[in-house]
């Protein structure tokens, strides 16, 4: 048992090898590019030129016929016709700025209801597929504290951090063992639990031996965190600094098979040099990010892998002193791709210059409704191992114009 | 009034009638009131309906209840070992040491076993542990705010080591206001919570009364019939009007003041259009009356930007003077299954915060008799600990018995010992331990604060240094800030720590006279199987483990890799992370 649980993937493991198979085959994975401190709808997907609000950049035609974003995303204007952009979401105002702002894109409940995990630990456990990688892979920008991001999930589904798109920590062997030496201390290791479980109930040593397996599957694959890996020419393609490398390692691990990796690209929070700040940062979001999204589709992975870009908030319309935007939850844009979402289309709009939904306002909630049904899971359904709690708002509903 | 006893449970807090009264003498009254019913609550203190030991009546109500689980026999009584490394672990959160195993499964005294539960819960380690215990429970690891974790743990254990009941402890949590330095500490849960209201309703809902309202903030409970919006919000008004207080210490120090706040008004998210209100009132009790007083002259001292508002009548005293006592029924069951759970690893009601008639007890009739004992002993956590301890059920083996599919034994007929997985302080505190380093990690801390001018700055900055070390257990193994304690878990960043970290192989290498450095200078496998397995394991090793380690070290006698290797893959044992 302990040793034929190694290799095997937790489905093939439960059930008929051939559904095993059918349900490899159709397996769900999800891309999250998180876009942190609250990008601009004006300068990226909801321009708004020659209005008061609107700043200095133009709006500029994209893959579909009558959808313009701003000029400050020829790259991504070219994707559109894969994307679904929704320019009319909003959130109750809360407490805690950022942060909490995050939390409710993020886990789709005002951040004042407690602590919901967020998208990737509910991924990791609904739609985990093979066990011996990670469900839910976190590139993050620059080091931080591990981020609990699975709430009542538990650490199982938390995600990994991948800090500035390095291997997660402790995946070096120490010194004093070899690769030798460390298969002789796991077997010993083995040995104990395989008497300790005679006559003993084994759900949590089978766990906690399932942990081990994973750590040395890892150790093995390190290379799997290793871009330079990739052709040159890719690297090229990515480009070289951090947010290219990162969306290489993206399509690096989801083709391997992870299921949800989110890359967190820093930072959007422009309260004074608005338009100099997005020209910079999306000067590097631009190309990476098409580059991925054709690369998936190429490679025929798009029609499994949900694309989710999201950002806690947009900016406000008013133009402040020092030429910034302060944050504003009435309206921003969010954008969806891939895995049964609809693609090619617009759906919401704000008025002339910016400052009030005008049509099908959505809120963070329906979104996160939204998210779920995409990958085929049922938004209405409960979490099962604990108080029953909703998966999503259960006064919230999927937005069903974007779902194929 | 009425206050008959057998009503108790449909009137959990005074019905405080006072109509226009001068507030003076309302003051006098209200004391008054509350002095009596305290006088009343001693009177109403049911004393043991038992005519013999709980424990014998815990061990009664679990045999009675097997057919129920299809089960003809329990686990037999764990062996000397098994018990003293569980009940060391449950009562002090670190394993025995191998001489403590060897003394104990030596002695010969028929009572051996009580006489160890009773040095335990007098012990000062049991105090500390408790605190650890508690302070995960009650603040769920949430980073310090206002009042630092180290004054919370000491207030604990002081607590714990004076055997404070748990209805007073849980008193002076609601009630401290931070003001007094002597009581600060005790704040700490409302403080660090920001006095936020509604992370404080669901918190004290879950973690004093047991029932998690988070579902029914905005509607009526989706999936729980019984929890009700109304209930969210009966308990949101004694909270409504305690806020944050800046203490002119000039240090900016929060303490807590108390605007009159007297009702809620609330709309289900499903009809916003239908108002709804209510006073304070604890679940299914009717809203609690409260006094009336003109406008104006509610408060002792007014709400200003200056000044901290004391209202004359304060809604959070009334909820630390109703919620935990006996007459709450939601109270003393709620302590009672999570002292239970503590230590039979699995509550009567589980999860812990899901009582609810949808989710009955696996032993209704047990938890009723455990609320009511608890009650009865007057909240005396060690009494109620040590009755526990003392059940067959406590002290059954987690190994099946033979023949019987430990599959085929429900977690809930606690006819097998349940698995407990080692939280982050014990698990650092037993690895130390057992790989024999705790002089190494003292002079560890000597070194790392010889710089310490006096004994007060070295004992605080050796503190903060063993902290340091223990944090990053409690990042990788604690839950996340906010959420209890869950199942065990076993994710793969921890396995890569265990497996890989420098903070781990630095307990392995050989130094002073650790573990590995005095089994390298042994010279006989056997002697190094007993040595390794008693310190790590609390137990003697199997001729089957000798005869494994014997083959393991062939050769290889006082290669320190090889005793790396085999300490290692002890400590990564589920024997060794579990309590079984």
């Amino acid at each position: 048992m302990l040793a034929g649980a190694a290799g095997a993937g937790l489905v093939s493991r439960l059930v008929e090898p051939s559904v095993a198979a059918e349900l490899e085959a159709k397996k769900k994975q999800v891309l999250i590019v998180l876009l942190n401190g609250g990008l601009s709808q004006f300068e990226s997907f909801d321009p708004k030129p020659k209005t008061d609000t609107g700043g200095p950049f133009r709006a500029i035609p994209t893959s579909v016929p009558g959808t313009h974003f701003s000029e400050l995303l020829p790259y991504t204007a070219q994707q559109a016709h894969r994307l679904a952009v929704v320019r009319s979401v909003f959130a109750e105002e809360v407490p805690g700025s950022h942060a909490a702002a995050r939390d409710y894109v993020e886990t789709g409940r005002s951040p004042v209801l407690g602590s919901y995990p967020l998208l990737g630990p509910v991924y990791s456990k609904l739609l985990a597929g093979k066990t011996d990688l990670p469900g839910n892979i976190h590139i993050t920008p620059s080091r931080g504290g591990p981020r609990a991001d699975a709430a009542f999930l538990g650490p199982q589904h938390a995600s990994i951090a991948l800090t500035n798109g390095d291997a997660p920590r402790n995946v070096d062997r120490p010194a004093m063992f070899s690769a030798d030496a460390d298969e002789a201390r796991y077997h010993l290791r083995d040995l104990a639990d395989l008497r300790f479980s005679q006559r003993r109930r084994t759900a949590y040593s089978e766990a906690y031996h399932s942990s081990y397996d994973r750590a040395m599957q890892l150790i093995r694959r390190k290379d799997l965190f290793d871009v330079a890996q990739e052709p040159a020419k890719d690297q090229d393609r990515y480009g070289t600094h951090d947010f290219g490398r990162h969306c290489l390692l993206a399509r690096r691990l989801l083709s391997e098979g992870v299921t949800c990796v989110k890359i967190t690209h820093s930072n959007y929070d422009s309260h004074m040099e608005n338009f100099n700040f997005h020209l910079e940062q999306l000067g590097e979001f631009d190309r990476p990010f098409s580059t991925l999204l054709s690369d998936l589709d190429e490679r025929g992975m798009l029609a499994n892998t949900l694309v989710v870009l999201l950002t806690e908030f947009g900016r406000t319309p008013k133009i402040m002193p020092d030429l910034g935007r302060d944050h504003y939850q009435k309206s921003w844009s969010v954008v969806l791709g891939g895995c049964g979402i609809q693609p090619g289309g617009v759906l919401g709009k704000t008025n002339a210059n910016g400052t009030e939904i005008a049509e099908r306002p959505v809120h963070v909630g329906d979104m996160w409704h939204t998210y779920l049904q995409a990958v085929g899971l049922d938004s209405r359904g409960t979490h099962d191992d604990r108080n029953k709690i909703p998966l999503a708002a259960p006064e919230r509903a999927p937005v069903k114009e974007l779902l194929s | 009034m009425n206050f008959g006893t057998d009503l108790a449970p449909a009137l959990p807090y005074p019905r405080l009638r006072s109509p226009a009264m001068p507030p003076a003498s309302l003051r006098r009254c209200v004391a008054l009131l509350l002095s009596a019913l305290a006088a009343w609550n001693g009177a109403a203190q049911k004393s043991s309906a038992l005519d013999g030991p709980l424990h014998v009546a815990i061990d009664r109500q679990i045999a009675a209840a097997l057919p129920k689980f299809k089960l003809k026999q329990t686990a037999e009584r764990a062996d000397d070992a098994e018990f003293l490394r569980r009940v060391t672990l449950d009562l002090t959160g670190v394993i025995p040491t191998a001489d403590e195993v060897r003394a104990f499964t030596a002695d010969k005294s028929p009572d051996k076993r009580t006489s160890l539960i009773d040095r335990l819960l007098a012990s000062d380690e049991y105090a500390r542990h408790l605190a650890v215990v508690f302070d995960v429970m009650l603040m769920e690891r949430r980073p310090d705010e206002h009042v630092t974790s180290s004054e919370w743990r000491d207030y604990l254990a002081a607590s714990f080591r004076q055997n404070k009941p748990l209805d007073a402890l849980i008193r002076e949590i609601l009630l401290s206001d931070g003001l007094d330095p002597a009581t600060r500490p005790a704040a700490k849960f409302v403080l660090d919570r920001d006095a936020v209201h509604d992370t404080l309703v669901r918190d004290i809902g879950r973690l004093f009364l047991g029932v998690d309202l988070q579902c029914a903030q905005c509607h009526d409970h989706p999936t729980v019939t019984d929890y009700r919006h109304l209930h969210y919000y009966g308990l949101h008004v004694f909270l409504a009007g305690t806020k944050l207080y800046r203490l002119p210490s000039g240090d900016k120090q929060m303490g807590l003041q108390e605007e009159v706040v007297r009702e809620a008004t609330f709309a289900s998210v499903f009809d916003p259009d239908v108002q709804n209100k209510t006073g304070p009132r604890l679940m299914d009790a009717p809203a609690m009356d409260v006094p009336t007083f003109k406008v104006g002259e509610e408060y002792v001292e007014k709400p200003s930007s200056k000044t901290r508002a004391v209202p004359k009548f304060s809604l959070r005293k009334a909820l630390a003077e109703s919620l935990p006592r006996s007459e709450t029924r939601e109270f003393s069951r709620n302590m009672a299954n999570r002292l239970w759970a503590h230590l039979m690893g699995r509550g009567l009601v589980q999860p812990l915060d899901m009582h609810h008639s949808a989710n009955p007890p696996s032993h209704p009739e047990l938890l009723a008799l455990l609320a009511d004992e608890f009650a009865a002993m007057k909240f005396d956590v060690r009494r109620f600990f040590r009755e526990i301890a003392l059940s067959d059920a406590y002290q059954r083996s987690s190994l099946a018995p033979p023949g019987v599919s430990p599959d085929a034994m429900p977690e809930e007929s606690y006819a097998l010992a349940n698995f407990k997985g080692l939280g982050p302080e014990p698990l650092f505190a037993s690895l130390i331990r057992a790989t024999g380093n705790e002089l190494t990690l003292e002079r560890q801390l000597d070194e790392a604060t010889k710089a310490a001018t006096d004994d007060a700055a070295r004992t605080k900055a050796r503190a903060a240094e063993r902290d340091k070390r223990v944090k990053e257990f409690t990042d990788l193994f604690g839950s996340s800030a906010g959420t209890p304690e869950g199942e065990f878990q076993a994710s793969l960043p921890q396995a890569l720590f265990l497996a890989n970290a420098e903070s781990i192989a630095v307990w392995l290498a050989p130094q002073h006279d650790n573990l590995t450095a005095r089994l390298q200078k042994r010279s006989q496998p056997e002697q190094i199987a007993e040595e390794a397995y008693l310190s790590i394991l609390s137990r003697s090793p199997t001729p089957e483990e000798v005869a494994a380690v014997q083959k393991h070290l062939s050769g290889k006698v006082g290669d320190v890799l090889a005793i790396e290797q085999l300490v290692w893959s002890l400590i990564a044992s589920s024997e060794f992370r579990l309590n079984h």
